[in-house]
């Protein structure tokens, strides 16, 4: 089954990444009773403007991941994932591979809500629409 | 004449500000004060306003046909909002909230599958001023005042990206009616983005509200470089005066010549005002409002006078 994990580097033994829509990559790694990486995905969602997690969704849904292992997803990026059957877990502190690990052991938990609502307007606090992140929405 | 009230993050007392302003200026002028914070308005319930709908805001939604769709993925590839997602042999789908109505996805079809629907994306209201007959309190609502005064408000449906457009209708709207008012004052949402500048355009007068704290300073820099950007002319003011540091928000003035008009003390008062639902700043934004009206009719008539 191929699963991606989000991350902050291109192998196994890169760090996982909390964020969804906006991590630098995703590890793609196809997981039976070995654990083997296909390769890195570059995530071009990185920099969009609004719906970065969309477009992250979609590039996964494109490679046929079955299952996601990340932080939390926005309803928009949920919707797409679901439509496409794939799940996620959430992601813990450590490696990619240390993760795929957990998953393995079924020690990883699925996430079944989405997370708050990222608007693309990075650097901006929680709650009401700030005025911080100049430029990112022109 | 339109003036504009904005500010850095939220909670700089920008709509304090705005109301207090309006508020004022209906005791002598036929004033309209537009709520442009579409995410978040609340001037209505600064003033007590029970707002009613008069209008929804619609904009273009497509709409995509299966028997003709390719799914070639062209309309997803176009789509700069993200909105339309697209998987190698499945049909498009849309995600509406995402979606700005653009209309690039319908030209970029070659299979004519996609056709115009609409979609509701926010609401504009309206609200007048309730005359309190039995209130002898200072700055009570007098008839004269009621009849003077009128909110706009706009609000985004909740989840929708599209705030700018609901902003552009809100001040669209208003606009039909500014021919019968002297004095439009928009209360725009915090910040630089898309919705604030499209708050901003085409006021004579921007009023910056800030707070004297390096992070107030930091807003208040970007929000001016904004206001030269567009070429628009600003005042400060600023906001709990006494608590901050006040000669951070004096430099920055200073830099960019733009002078600071107003001068906001922290007081308990203000803040029990504030939680009663009547403008807080009663005597000192008068002065302020007579002596900035004069200074603007000075200007107009100045204008009036050239060939
Ligand atoms: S109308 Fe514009 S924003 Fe909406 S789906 Fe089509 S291309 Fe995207
Ligand atoms: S561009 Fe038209 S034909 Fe191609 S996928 Fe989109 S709707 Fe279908």
């Amino acid at each position: 089954m191929k699963i991606a994990v989000a991350a902050t580097g291109e192998n196994l033994d890169s760090g996982a990444s909390p964020v969804f829509g906006r991590c630098p990559y995703f590890i793609l790694a196809e997981v039976n009773d070995e654990i083997q990486e296909i390769k890195a995905l570059n995530n071009p969602a990185m920099t969009a403007g609004g719906g970065a997690g969309i477009q992250a969704a979609q590039l996964l849904a494109e490679e046929k991941a079955k299952v996601i292992i990340s932080g939390s997803v926005g309803p928009n990026a949920f919707e797409v994932l679901r439509r496409f059957n794939m799940k996620v877990y959430e992601i813990q502190p450590g490696t990619v591979e240390e993760n795929l690990k957990l998953y393995k052991k079924g020690e990883l938990e699925e996430i079944t809500v989405p997370g708050p609502e990222n608007r693309g307007r990075a650097g901006m606090g929680a709650g009401r629409g700030g005025g911080r992140g100049v430029g990112r929405r022109f | 004449m339109r003036i504009a009230i904005t500010g850095g993050k939220g909670g700089t007392g920008k709509s304090t500000v705005a109301t207090s302003i309006a508020y004022e200026m209906a005791k002598g002028h036929r004033t309209l004060l537009v709520d442009c914070d579409v995410e978040c308005p609340d001037d209505h319930l600064l003033l007590s306003i029970s707002r009613e709908k008069v209008q929804d805001v619609e904009t273009l939604l497509p709409s995509f046909n299966q028997k003709t769709c390719q799914r070639c993925g062209n309309c997803s590839r176009v789509c700069r909002q993200n909105a339309l997602v697209f998987v190698t042999y499945e049909y498009p789908f849309l995600i509406p909230e995402q979606c700005n109505g653009c209309g690039a996805c319908i030209l970029a079809c070659p299979e004519q599958a996609i056709t115009e629907d609409s979609q509701v994306i926010g609401t504009i209201y309206q609200g007048k001023l309730e005359t309190q007959k039995d209130s002898f309190e200072q700055g009570m609502v007098t008839k004269r005042m009621a009849k003077n005064f009128l909110l706009i408000s706009g609000e985004v449906a909740v989840g929708c990206e599209a705030s700018t457009l609901v902003v552009n209708a809100t001040r669209k709207y208003a606009s039909q009616l500014e021919d019968d008012y002297s004095l439009t004052v928009i209360d725009t949402a915090a910040g630089t983005h898309c919705n604030v500048i499209a708050a901003l355009m085409d006021t004579n007068l921007v009023l910056a509200v800030s707070e004297p704290t390096p992070l107030g300073k930091h807003d208040l820099d970007l929000i001016l470089k904004l206001l030269e950007k567009i070429g628009l002319e600003a005042r400060i003011i600023t906001n709990r005066a006494n608590i901050g540091n006040l000669n951070l928000i004096k430099a920055l003035a200073d830099e960019k010549g733009v002078k600071i008009v107003l001068e906001i003390p922290y007081k308990k008062e203000i803040l029990e005002h504030y939680s009663r639902g009547v403008p807080a700043l009663g005597d000192l934004v008068s002065q302020f409002v007579v002596d900035m009206v004069k200074e603007a009719l000075l200007e107009e008539s100045s204008v009036e006078e050239e060939p």
